[in-house]
């Protein structure tokens, strides 16, 4: 079995033309994405030109129509290319997609899936480089999973071509470029469950996306002296896998949670209040690293004191068990350039 | 070898002697006979629903019962195997119609009384004085086109075929309600006559309703969508990009605007610029754009009918406006000039725009008795309060079915 090593993007690239060939009703919506939506849509329009779909420059109303005709039995892919673009569609996603089936009292499967691009990158600013990870965790009635590496992002889009519900795919453009080996067949990644990255007995750290990424980047940065962690991907932010997570702090007794952006009613305040709730066992104080409650500013002087690094969340770990931090100066390119990594 | 030949047609049938000249084989020709109903077309049915007998794969074409002629034609041509006649797009008559509307009419009046008596805890948006556009309108239906409507629902329900039984259920909140329940007046459905939803927020079914239309014309199925609003919907930014998109991609969908000229207690003319003409505006999108009174089921329907033919001709997506009237409060049943939103409305003038009225005397017209009518009257009125009784009766959603269908499982 030769290795097959690729992009982030080529891996969605590939789970949607896989999904296309299996399921007509299957289709792809969005501007620009015939011309390739940054190498996630490349060629699909000239393999089925009747179902890759450019669009008017009008989110609300081409996410409606993905909506009703998901309603009417078809399997819509739609794109938004910035998240700050997809709350223009906010009534069709919160209030129509995801409230369908319930207001009708089972009204019928709404299969669309809804890909939102988010967060980071050099340059984009307050208004180009939202999360808002927990506004769509918060809304019930939509699946909202994020996919932290290709091999996910490419399962995650294939389990969601074929669940039956508004499936919301929060792609960390940060992670674009990062490889890692995939597998060329169709394969499926449950939509509702966390995984276990690394297995550990001493420090639960639970990230997800791009937060995942860096946590494993920090993992590997202490390399040998690394604390034994208990990495656990959270996947989908809802519903939120709080058994995994329990399960994990009862053998650990410690919480370190890692979001990357605003620290506020963040994904990693909900798994930590849950935790407390269900006294889960703390030996110690968990803790949270976000980004601090202000826009992220556009310049590279300040954008880099708002993103957690792998060296925030090294000497995190570091610290909750006791042990002094470490000292390292991160380049320029390594703080401002999105990762080409191999993982 | 399987098929029915056209009278005079031969068959070549090359080495035949070869292929048939021993191990018994036989050509035989085959037709019907000997055939026992009760048995036979169960058995056949049983065969069909398991996929063993795909006889639908027989049907070549498709053709509406008037058009019967042209089906012999493709007959006796043999250009067909099977041709399927549809019975059900014949257009309903003048008092089919009046029927329809009395029902919506009756229906409400009923759910006022309701209402009054707090046996409605659902917010409620009467249809009172508009039934000539949602009756008007899906009288130019089929079966198989698709109606999407809005918080004012229940008359495009009831026009579209929806259960009575099941839209007073659903008001009053009980199980076995178009919803189950869990919706309540301003979440209508009914999949069986491809009534598809209502949906409260202003302009969202519109776009809605072009998926509909773009899955309908993705999958070849030759059906029409209606999205219904208001004018206050139509004032919405969703509404005009839908206007472009489904031209677009030129959807088989008609957008219908109620303009009964209140968004809530906002009248039009506080809301739009002296100048703003919803016609040049839907003409500038590229859409047909006609205005009918929407008071006048007779105009209502004819301007239907002519926007509808384009649309199944596939000349794209239209817009018809009908001016009608909003009898009660924007919610609630209340009458407005007794809670002094809209002053200059009185009962006079509501009765003097009366859609029900005028269509009853067009009914008259044609030569059915007003006694006649009276008791038709009253039977619908027996009809509505019989649903009332049934929901009455029904039960409510159980609990737990507050956890349910948050997913579709």
């Amino acid at each position: 079995m030769p290795e097959r090593i690729i992009k982030y993007t080529d891996a969605i690239r590939e789970a949607t033309d896989q999904v296309m060939a299996k399921d007509e009703s299957v289709y792809v919506i969005g501007l620009g994405i015939p011309q390739g939506a940054a190498g996630t849509t490349n060629g699909l329009k000239k393999k089925y030109p009747e179902r890759v779909l450019d669009t008017p420059t009008s989110e609300a109303s081409i996410t409606g129509l993905a909506v009703g005709s998901a309603v009417a039995g078809l399997h819509p892919i739609v794109h938004h290319d910035r998240v700050e673009f997809s709350l223009l569609a906010a009534d069709q996603i919160f209030t129509q997609a995801a409230k369908w089936n319930y207001m009708f009292g089972g009204g019928g499967p709404v299969p669309v899936i809804f890909r939102i691009v988010v967060g980071r990158q050099w340059g984009n600013g307050p208004q180009h480089s939202q999360a808002l990870y927990a506004l769509f965790g918060s809304v019930p009635g939509l699946r909202v999973v994020i996919p932290s590496s290709p091999a996910m992002a490419k399962g995650l889009l294939i389990s969601a071509a074929r669940d039956k519900n508004p499936v919301v795919i929060m792609e960390s453009r940060w992670l674009y470029g990062i490889k890692e080996e995939v597998p060329a067949e169709m394969y499926e990644v449950p939509l509702d469950k966390a995984r276990i990255v690394q297995e550990g007995s001493d420090l639960t750290v639970v990230g997800y996306g791009d937060a995942l990424y860096t946590a494993r980047q920090a993992l590997a940065l202490l390399g040998e002296a690394a604390p034994r962690v208990e990495l656990i991907d959270l996947v989908s932010i809802n519903p939120i896998d709080h058994e995994t997570i329990h399960a994990s702090i009862k053998k650990t007794g410690r919480l370190l949670t890692v979001d990357t952006t605003n620290g506020a009613f963040s994904v990693g305040s909900e798994i930590i209040a849950k935790a407390a709730q269900h006294r889960v066992g703390f030996v110690d104080a968990p803790r949270s690293i976000a980004a601090p409650d202000v826009p992220c500013p556009t310049p590279p002087s300040l954008s880099e004191h708002w993103y957690p690094t792998k060296v925030t969340i090294a000497n995190a770990m570091l610290e909750m068990l006791g042990k002094p931090p470490v000292d390292v100066k991160l380049s320029f390119e390594e703080l401002h350039l999105p990762p080409s990594t191999t993982l | 070898m399987l098929g029915q030949p056209k009278p005079g047609e031969t068959i070549e049938l090359q080495d035949a002697l070869h292929m048939f000249g021993g191990d018994g084989k036989t050509i035989k020709a085959t037709q019907g006979g000997k055939f026992s109903p009760h048995e036979e077309i169960p058995r056949y049915l049983k065969l069909h629903k398991s996929g063993a007998l795909p006889v639908d794969d027989l049907i070549t074409h498709r053709v509406r019962l008037e058009d019967i002629n042209e089906a012999l034609d493709l007959l006796r041509a043999g250009k067909a195997a099977r041709v399927l006649i549809d019975f059900s797009p014949m257009k309903p008559t003048l008092l089919e119609s009046y029927k329809n509307m009395l029902l919506l009419r009756v229906a409400e009046e009923e759910l006022v009384q309701l209402y009054l008596d707090k046996k409605i805890f659902s917010m409620v948006h009467f249809y009172v004085g508009q039934e000539a556009v949602g009756v008007g309108v899906c009288s130019q239906l089929e079966l198989k086109d698709k109606v999407l409507s809005t918080h004012r629902s229940h008359g495009h329900y009831l026009a579209k075929g929806g259960n009575l039984k099941r839209m007073v259920c659903e008001t009053i909140g009980r199980s076995n309600g178009a919803a189950r329940g869990k919706g309540g007046s301003m979440h209508m459905i009914d999949k069986s006559v491809n009534f598809i939803g209502s949906t409260p927020l202003l302009g969202s079914a519109i776009p809605l309703a072009a998926g509909v239309a773009f899955a309908e014309k993705y999958n070849n199925k030759g059906g029409v969508v209606v999205g219904f609003m208001g004018d206050g919907a139509s004032e919405e930014g969703v509404v005009y990009e839908t206007y472009n998109l489904a031209s677009l991609y030129e959807l088989p969908l008609l957008l219908v605007i109620e303009n009964n000229s209140w968004s809530v207690n906002s009248n039009v003319v506080n809301r739009r610029g002296k100048k703003y003409d919803i016609a040049t505006i839907v003409k500038g999108f590229g859409l047909p754009y006609l205005r009918a009174d929407g008071n006048d089921f007779k105009d209502v329907s004819a301007k239907a009918a002519t926007l509808l033919k384009g649309i199944r001709a596939g000349g794209g997506p239209a817009v018809l406006e009908c001016m009608t009237y909003r009898h009660m409060a924007h919610s609630t049943p209340l009458m407005d000039d007794k809670n002094n939103l809209r002053r200059e409305d009185t009962l006079d003038r509501r009765l003097e725009r009366d859609s029900l009225k005028r269509m009853r005397k067009e009914v008259l017209e044609s030569g059915v008795s007003e006694e006649w009518l009276d008791e038709l009257e009253e039977k619908t009125r027996v009809e509505v309060r019989e649903a009332i009784e049934f929901a009455n009766a029904s039960p409510y959603p159980q609990k737990e079915e507050m956890f349910t269908d948050v997913l579709y499982a």
